[in-house]
C-alpha cells in the first residue's frame, strides 16, 4: 500500500510475479480458444438441425413429385390400353366414354372453357406503411392472405365445374391449409401471388364472388384481390388420386349370401 | 511487463493445437468462467503494477470467480432467469476498470523513466561543468 505511488511503482517489478502471471494468461488462452470451439460447435449444430429438416422436407417433395408423375404417366398408359381396345369393339366404345365422363367429373382430365381468372396478393404496400406508421398496432397476419381465404372463396363459387389454384386442380378430396407461413394446396406449397381459376358460366361467378362475405373482408384489408371474365381458360388434370381404403362397393345381395 | 501477453498468445496457439473440447451443454457457462478469468488475469497485472500483488489472491480469484460465475449462469438458466447477465456486467465493468488502471500506470512508468534519464544528463552536464 505504502508502495501505491506510481512514480516508484517500475522499480518494484518482481520478475517472479510477472512469470506467475504469465502462467495463468497461458491457462486463459487455451480456455479462451476452447470457449471458442464449444461456441462454434454449438451454433454449427443449429445450422445443421435446420439443415436436415430442409434437406428432409426437399427429399419428400422431390418423391412427392415423381410419384405425381409415375400416376400421370400410368393413367396415360392405361387410356391407351382404351383407345387401342375401344376401336375394335362398340361395348368398350361405350365403356370408354362414361369413363372419359367420370374422368372429366373427378378431375382426371385437364379441362378448358369460359369463366373467370381471380387473383389475390399480399397487401406489402400496406404492411410497409403500417409498420412505419404504427409500429406498436402492426400485425403482419392483417396483410396478408391466408388458406382461409382461398377456401372461402373456392366455397363460394360453388357453381364453378372446375377450379385450380396456382396451377393447382382443386377436387373433392382437395385441401388447402396452411403449414407454418406457407399455403399448401393437396399437400403442395404455393406462394402469392395467387390466381385461382374457376369454369364456369362468368356472370353468375362473379356475381357469386362479389357477394361472399370472404370478398368483402379482403376489399376491406385492402388485399390486392382481381377478377375477370375469360373465355378460354385451361384447368391442368388433377395430379393425386382418390384414396379407396375403407369405402367399398355397396351390394344389397351379399349379406344374404354370407348368411 | 510484457510477458504476460505473450503468455496468451502462446496459450492461444497452443489452444489451438489441442483437440480437447467441453460439451456443448456447458459451452455458454465455460464462456462466463473465461470472462471471470480474464477478469481475474487483468487484475493481478493490475496489482504488480500497483505493487499489490498476491499470488494466492490472485489464484484463489482466478478459480472462484470462473466456479461461481459459470454457476451463477447454470442457476439462472434452472430458474428462468438470465443470472449470467449479473456477470457478464460485474466482469465486465470490472474488466474496464482494471485496463484503465493498467494504462495508467503504463503511462506513469514510462514518464517516470523519461524524467530519470532527463536528471542523468542535466547531473552529468552539471558534472562537466565543475
Amino acid at each position: 500500500m505504502e508502495n501505491s505511488n506510481p512514480r516508484h511503482m517500475h522499480n518494484h517489478i518482481r520478475l517472479q510475479n510477472v512469470l506467475f502471471l504469465t502462467g495463468l494468461a497461458l491457462l486463459l488462452g487455451i480456455m479462451i480458444i476452447i470457449a471458442i470451439r464449444a461456441n462454434m460447435a454449438q451454433v454449427a449444430q443449429t445450422d445443421n438441425s435446420n439443415q436436415e429438416l430442409i434437406d428432409y422436407i426437399e427429399k419428400q417433395e422431390a418423391e412427392s413429385a415423381e410419384l405425381e408423375q409415375q400416376i400421370v404417366s400410368i393413367r396415360q398408359e392405361i387410356e391407351n390400353i382404351h383407345e387401342q381396345s375401344a376401336e375394335s369393339e362398340s361395348m368398350l366404345n361405350i365403356l370408354n366414354d362414361s369413363l372419359a365422363k367420370i374422368n372429366l367429373t373427378a378431375g382426371y382430365t385437364a379441362v378448358s372453357g369460359p369463366g373467370i381468372v381471380v387473383t389475390l396478393d399480399d397487401n406489402t404496400a400496406g404492411a410497409e406503411l403500417a409498420k412505419k406508421n404504427n409500429p406498436a398496432t402492426y400485425n403482419a397476419e392483417n396483410f396478408i392472405v391466408h388458406d382461409k381465404d382461398l377456401l372461402y372463396l373456392v366455397k363460394a363459387l360453388s357453381s364453378a365445374e372446375a377450379v385450380s389454384i396456382n396451377g393447382i386442380r382443386i377436387v373433392d378430396s382437395s385441401s388447402i391449409r396452411c403449414v407454418g407461413s406457407v399455403i399448401m394446396v393437396n399437400s403442395t406449397r404455393i406462394a402469392p401471388p395467387y390466381e385461382m381459376l374457376f369454369i364456369g358460366n362468368g356472370d353468375i361467378l362473379l356475381e357469386e364472388l362479389y357477394n361472399s362475405g370472404r370478398y368483402i373482408t379482403l376489399m376491406y384489408k385492402e388485399i390486392p384481390i382481381n377478377a375477370t371474365k375469360s373465355d378460354n381458360i385451361v384447368i391442368p388434370a388433377y395430379s393425386g388420386t382418390y384414396s379407396t381404403n375403407y369405402m367399398h362397393v355397396y351390394r344389397e345381395n351379399r349379406s344374404s349370401e354370407t348368411d | 511487463m510484457w510477458l504476460p501477453i505473450m503468455g496468451l498468445i502462446i496459450g492461444l496457439l497452443l489452444g489451438s493445437l489441442l483437440t480437447f473440447s467441453i460439451p456443448i451443454a456447458y459451452s455458454s457457462y465455460f464462456a462466463i468462467a473465461v470472462l471471470a478469468g480474464l477478469d481475474s488475469l487483468l487484475g493481478g497485472w493490475r496489482a504488480v503494477l500497483e505493487n499489490k500483488f498476491d499470488g494466492m489472491v490472485l489464484i484463489s480469484g482466478f478459480f472462484l470467480n470462473a466456479v461461481i460465475a459459470a454457476f451463477l449462469a447454470f442457476f439462472g438458466d434452472m430458474v428462468g432467469l438470465d443470472l449470467y447477465l449479473a456477470a457478464v456486467i460485474a466482469f465486465g465493468i470490472r474488466i474496464f476498470s482494471n485496463i484503465g488502471a493498467i494504462r495508467h500506470a503504463v503511462i506513469m512508468q514510462h514518464r517516470q523513466k523519461r524524467l530519470e534519464k532527463a536528471k542523468k544528463i542535466v547531473e552529468k552536464k552539471d558534472m562537466d561543468h565543475d
